[in-house]
């Protein structure tokens, strides 16, 4: 059975998500840009990190009530390296959250390892704090 | 226009609709630039009262051991507020915004800015 | 030449009283819910005790609470030891003294199912404190403080830390940020949070603003919306189980 608390689980689950994906940072972070949890190499900055994507979540937001479609599944912007950041949006109960990865090129896949972490944040939320 | 009205301007921009108001106060509670959205909006008092917040915080802090301040986030359901000290604490920045804004971002502009604002005071 | 007998028939009371009045060097043995008390008398003092790995006087006045069980005073024996230092009669009165004392608390309390309920619902708050602590990432400590400064509850994982201190501090902190926040007509407030060199330190106010839960993080290892996100899940948990 595992100890860890709610907070550390999703901690530990972005760490080991960041070396399955080979990604050097990642956040959960909230709509007010707050990181609530993350895993980062040396010289990344998570706070900079989740306020950036919140401005980008609400930016997305904003173009796809204007444009008339659904809430988003996904967000990635590319730089001119090939680096993307993805941020996945999620609800649990009354909260909104965003799951973002920074991804270090278009060779490293990303969709299936933050699918899994998406549905286990779900999990460890609704088991702690329910 | 001098620099440090030059400076509020900027991150006036940069918060665009989320701005409400913002002031450069000095520990004696008196206001030396600033701004808001709302012509009714009480600049003096509110100057004068989060200075003495600001001081209230870095004696509580004191007493416990927790080190000097930084800042002070009030959130209300209306906005969030924000005191933040500037290089040797002889001035405070004090900053508004909506509740929409993304505190995050507002903290990272903060940071930005910080250092060209206490540049600025005339001094 | 013995006596022996029954403690409903004679109290333990009575049989120091007349073996002390009787000038007596004896020992006295009872028994009671399968303990084994031993009482040496000499030259008409209580001079010795035993019950069980404890000597001395605080043996006399336990067992001047028990009300069954059984005597045997055996006249001439010598008390292997001298562990009692004042007269029967002083320890009788301050026997006394103490039984009515534990009888006036005792019936407070089944007088009064509040104190009872009370207790329990503090252990409540504190298990959820307790709860809460793990959950905060650079947790240093947080307390459940009344308006008067005063704490409910609180816990910390650092001894240095003073949650009392910190308590009085906040509160009258957070007492002029809603003063002040009011007069400016900015809205309502729901919690303040203080950066410091060492620590954030966020208040938070519980429904109806009577109460506000205290929370400090490290500053280098605690995470501002991990704070505020459990702050705000877990004020509302104690906002619910606070005694009404």
């Amino acid at each position: 059975m595992n100890q860890l608390s709610g907070s550390a689980q999703i901690n530990d689950l972005l760490s080991k998500m960041n070396s399955e994906g080979e990604f050097p940072i990642s956040v959960v972070t909230d709509l007010q840009g707050l990181p609530i949890a993350w895993a980062a190499s040396q010289g990344m900055d998570p706070e900079r990190q989740s306020a950036v994507v919140a401005l980008v979540q609400r930016a997305a937001t904003q173009a796809g009530k204007q444009l008339g479609m659904a809430g988003t599944d996904e967000i990635s912007f590319f730089d001119a390296n090939g680096q993307h950041l993805v941020c996945r949006p999620l609800s649990v109960g009354d909260y909104q959250l965003i799951l973002a990865v920074l991804v270090p090129d278009r060779d490293h896949t990303y969709r299936r390892v933050t699918n899994h972490a998406v549905s286990e944040i779900r999990r460890i939320w609704k088991s702690f704090w329910k | 226009m001098s620099k440090l009205e030059q400076l509020i301007q900027q991150v006036r921009s940069e918060l665009g609709a989320d701005f409400v108001s913002t002031d450069i106060v000095g520990m004696d509670g008196l206001s030396i630039a600033g701004g808001s959205i709302d012509p009714s909006f009480n600049a003096t008092d509110a100057s004068a009262r989060f200075s003495m917040v600001m001081k209230l915080a870095e004696k509580a802090s004191g007493k416990v051991g927790m080190g000097k301040v930084d800042d002070n986030l009030v959130t209300t359901d209306k906005s969030y507020i924000i005191s933040r000290f500037l290089g040797d604490g002889s001035y405070f920045w004090g900053l508004a915004v909506t509740r929409n804004a993304t505190l995050g971002s507002v903290r990272m502009l903060m940071n930005e800015y910080a250092d060209q604002l206490w540049d600025a005071i005339p001094r | 030449m013995g006596m022996k007998g029954d403690l409903h028939d004679m109290a333990i009371a009575d049989l120091i009283q007349h073996t002390c009045q009787d000038r007596r060097t004896a020992q006295l043995q009872i028994q009671h819910a399968g303990k084994q008390a031993m009482l040496y008398f000499k030259e008409g003092n209580v001079v010795h005790a035993i019950l069980g790995d404890q000597e001395g006087e605080e043996v006399v006045y336990q067992i001047l609470n028990w009300e069954e069980g059984v005597f045997n005073l055996e006249a001439g024996v010598e008390p292997p030891s001298n562990s009692i230092k004042h007269s029967w009669a002083s320890m009788l009165m301050e026997g006394a003294r103490r039984l009515d004392e534990s009888n006036q608390t005792k019936d407070a309390n089944q007088s009064d199912p509040y104190i009872q309920m009370e207790a329990n619902e503090m252990a409540k708050l504190d298990d959820i404190l307790k709860e809460m602590s793990s959950e905060i990432t650079g947790y240093a400590a947080c307390a459940l403080v009344g308006m008067d400064g005063i704490n409910i509850a609180s816990h910390t994982s650092n001894k240095a830390m003073d949650p009392d201190a910190m308590s009085a501090q906040m509160t009258m902190l957070l007492k002029l940020v809603d003063t002040s926040v009011g007069k400016l007509g900015a809205g309502i407030i729901e919690d303040n949070l203080t950066t410091t060199e060492n620590a954030y330190i966020l208040a938070r106010f519980l429904p109806g603003k009577q109460y506000y839960l205290a929370v400090a993080a490290n500053r280098k290892t605690g995470n501002l919306g991990n704070m505020r996100l459990i702050s705000k899940m877990y004020a509302d948990r104690l906002g619910k189980a606070m005694p009404r």
